[in-house]
């Protein structure tokens, strides 16, 4: 629970709220674009209607 | 700054060169395959992701953040750093066997193991996405630690420090992967181990030794920084007994899951690495041990730091303490060892996490997302490419981004907190799914933001304490995630079966258990056989794979073990008798729980060996998207 630790030692009131928007923007963004190229993956090889495509046979 | 002699230059150069020479040497195993990049083909004994959970776990900012944690709250600080790494107490008995034997590379891939179809790619993309940015992270905030000990010692700019030494490492992570990684870091513990005793040890010297530490500190009338259980009250003060209670159940109970706190991905990829399921847990469990001995020495060389020099301006001034006493106190010759000591420690964490990342660029988001058909050579290759990324990445977060560094760590702390109960149901629940999971995390982002800053910014909610915080968390995020999954339909049964006939997880599997059971995976009865007393210690594979009560014992005594040490070594180097007596307590109970576990450890790993190669083809089939489920 390091993240507690962090409380004590700087202090929660002093955040910068500039700072803290610009943090959220930066560790989320990445991970809603990894959410979108999977949902993108799946919807390719799992279409909504129609047969699911041609799987790939493994190279050798 | 410092003036070094030719002989420090010595110490300073022969250690930079021999780690790049071990990348060379290990290049053409690490060349051979992606397994070969970033697990080391999973033939590794216990005793070397050991090594490399301890050195990746010391890095430069470490000593400092210790330092500053025990400066300002005397011995009880002890509690701050110890007690965050001891989930790996209970997680060597019981997640890292799970998480072995998913062999899943990355935690990104569990998500496609554990959870099924849409929902699961999700949680895989996310996690990707999420742990790239967090190794990319992680990597400036302690490239910035390095450059300013660089400023301490050198004058440089901080830039400088970042840089060079991050880019030295790089040289033996893009040729030799893992390889590299673990056989840098077995030598990087040995050097840091010594480095700390040897250091901490010349600071304790210099403030009169154990006993002038603590008559100084009496003497200034501070007794109380030498009580590590100097409490302010049941819910009061700034150490309050709850606040204790959390952090106990935080770190214990959360072994049980996984990536209840983010140090979990970095030992994920060690517990992979590991030879079998009992060196696995083994590593874990020594290389956390480590640890607290070394938390039990910088502690003390950081409270003889304040015995010395009671009166720094600053917190930050203060965090530097411990590389003050080895720039100030150690003898000529000797401080270019110590920082070839500090090179030591940066090396293991950067190298770590920049294969980390990699690994995660190169498995979960090139290969399963991009190019699914791609051959082992071009996935070394991507790999190398995504490591470079990951290092100019950390120079740009690092260099433009120092003012929100700070507080974009405590936010993935924040973040971990949130999800730390979803993280264990994983594990233990069967009707856990994958869009609970998914609702978990997405409900996390904002309440802890809500929680933590909007709502007393706007007189909502008082500014709690950190502690309740975390309860209170807890329950929203339950109040979000568990109706979202007792809503949504449990996951596919068939997918269950193969899980858990895979992995064998803890808690509550009754259904899925009972379907395998039907379907003749797994014995209907396992077979009973008269045990020699109250604990067993011959096993069959199929005895062994149960969950039994010597695993239960074995978890506690292993806990029980940690916290003991911590106690006892810390006391032990105020030349306490109680400290002594306490530490030898700490060591027997550890012996006794290896006595406890071991057999049973060894049976499943045999038993493992022979099924793991299918399990690695299924997994194989999955991240190219050959099999779906």
């Amino acid at each position: 629970m390091r993240w507690i630790a962090m409380c004590a030692l700087f202090g929660l009131q002093q955040v910068p709220p500039q700072a803290l928007v610009r943090a959220m923007v930066i560790s989320y963004a990445l991970g809603f674009v990894g959410m979108l190229l999977a949902y993108l993956n799946y919807r390719k090889r799992h279409p909504r209607k129609g047969p699911p495509a041609q799987k790939k046979e493994r190279p050798e | 700054m410092l003036t070094l002699t030719p002989l420090d230059w010595f110490w300073i150069l022969a250690y930079s060169l021999l780690m790049i020479l071990c990348g060379v040497a290990f290049y053409r195993l690490a060349k051979r395959s992606e397994a070969d990049f970033f697990l080391a083909r999973r033939g590794l004994p216990w005793w070397l992701p050991a090594s490399s959970v301890f050195a990746t776990h010391t890095a430069t900012d470490t000593p400092m953040w210790i330092t500053g944690t025990i400066y300002t709250q005397g011995l009880r600080g002890i509690w701050y750093a110890t007690l965050f790494p001891s989930w790996c107490a209970i997680s060597a008995i019981i997640s890292a066997r799970i998480f072995r034997r998913s062999v899943a590379y990355s935690q990104a891939e569990w998500q496609s193991l554990r959870f099924g179809e849409l929902g699961s790619e999700l949680m895989r993309g996310w996690m990707t996405g999420w742990a790239i940015f967090l190794n990319m992270f992680i990597l400036g905030w302690v490239g910035m630690a390095m450059g300013k000990v660089c400023r301490l010692a050198f004058g440089w700019p901080d830039g400088w420090g970042l840089v060079l030494f991050s880019s030295v490492c790089a040289i033996y992570v893009l040729a030799a992967g893992y390889w590299g990684v673990v056989i840098t870091d077995f030598q990087q513990g040995v050097i840091a181990f010594a480095s700390i005793v040897l250091t901490s040890a010349w600071g304790i010297a210099a403030a009169g030794g154990p006993a002038g530490v603590v008559t100084r500190l009496q003497e200034m009338g501070e007794s109380w920084r030498l009580d590590m259980f100097h409490f302010t009250g049941w819910f009061t003060g700034d150490f309050p007994i709850a606040w204790f209670v959390t952090m106990l159940i935080f770190a214990f109970l959360g072994g049980v899951g996984m990536a209840t706190t983010i140090d979990w991905y970095a030992e994920a990829q060690r517990i992979q690495s590991a030879r079998t399921v009992r060196d696995a847990s083994y590593a874990l469990w020594a290389g956390t041990a480590l640890i607290l001995i070394r938390d039990s020495l910088w502690v003390i060389a950081a409270l003889s730091f304040y015995a010395l020099y009671p009166r720094m301006g600053t917190v930050s001034e203060a965090e530097l303490g411990w590389f003050r006493v080895g720039f100030e106190f150690l003898p000529a010759g000797m401080v270019g060892f110590f920082f070839a000591t500090i090179l030591a420690i940066h090396f293991s964490t950067i190298s770590s996490h920049l294969n980390l990342g990699a690994l995660y660029a190169t498995r979960d988001l090139y290969q399963h997302y991009i190019n699914p058909s791609a051959k082992e050579q071009q996935l070394v290759w991507v790999g190398r490419i995504s490591t470079l990324g990951l290092l100019l990445g950390s120079f740009l977060l690092g260099t433009m981004m120092e003012e929100i560094t700070r507080w974009l760590i405590f936010a993935l702390w924040l973040m971990a907190a949130g999800v730390w109960l979803p993280n264990i149901l994983q594990v233990v629940w069967w009707r856990l799914n994958a869009w609970g999971y998914l609702a978990a995390w997405m409900a996390n982002l904002g309440m802890s933001w809500l929680v933590v800053w909007v709502l007393p910014a706007y007189g909502v909610l008082p500014m709690l304490p950190d502690y309740i915080q975390f309860w209170l968390l807890l329950v929203l995020n339950a109040m979000v995630f568990l109706p979202i999954t007792l809503l949504t339909k449990p996951e596919n049964m068939d997918h269950l079966v193969k899980f858990y006939v895979m992995t064998r997880p803890v808690g509550w599997w009754g259904p899925v258990r009972r379907e395998a059971e039907r379907r003749g995976l797994l014995p209907a009865v396992v077979e009973q056989e008269k045990t020699e007393g109250f604990l067993r210690r011959r096993w069959t594979p199929e005895a062994a794979d149960a969950w039994t009560r010597e695993d239960w014992l074995a978890a506690l005594l292993s806990a029980l073990g940690y916290l003991l040490i911590i106690v006892g070594g810390t006391l032990s180097l105020l030349a306490s008798k109680i400290g002594y007596v306490t530490l030898a307590a700490g060591l027997a109970i550890s012996a006794f729980m290896y006595w406890i576990i071991d057999p049973k450890l060894r049976a499943i790993s045999a038993e493992y060996e022979r099924k793991q190669s299918r399990y690695l083809e299924r997994v194989e089939r999955l991240t190219r998207w050959e099999q779906s489920e």
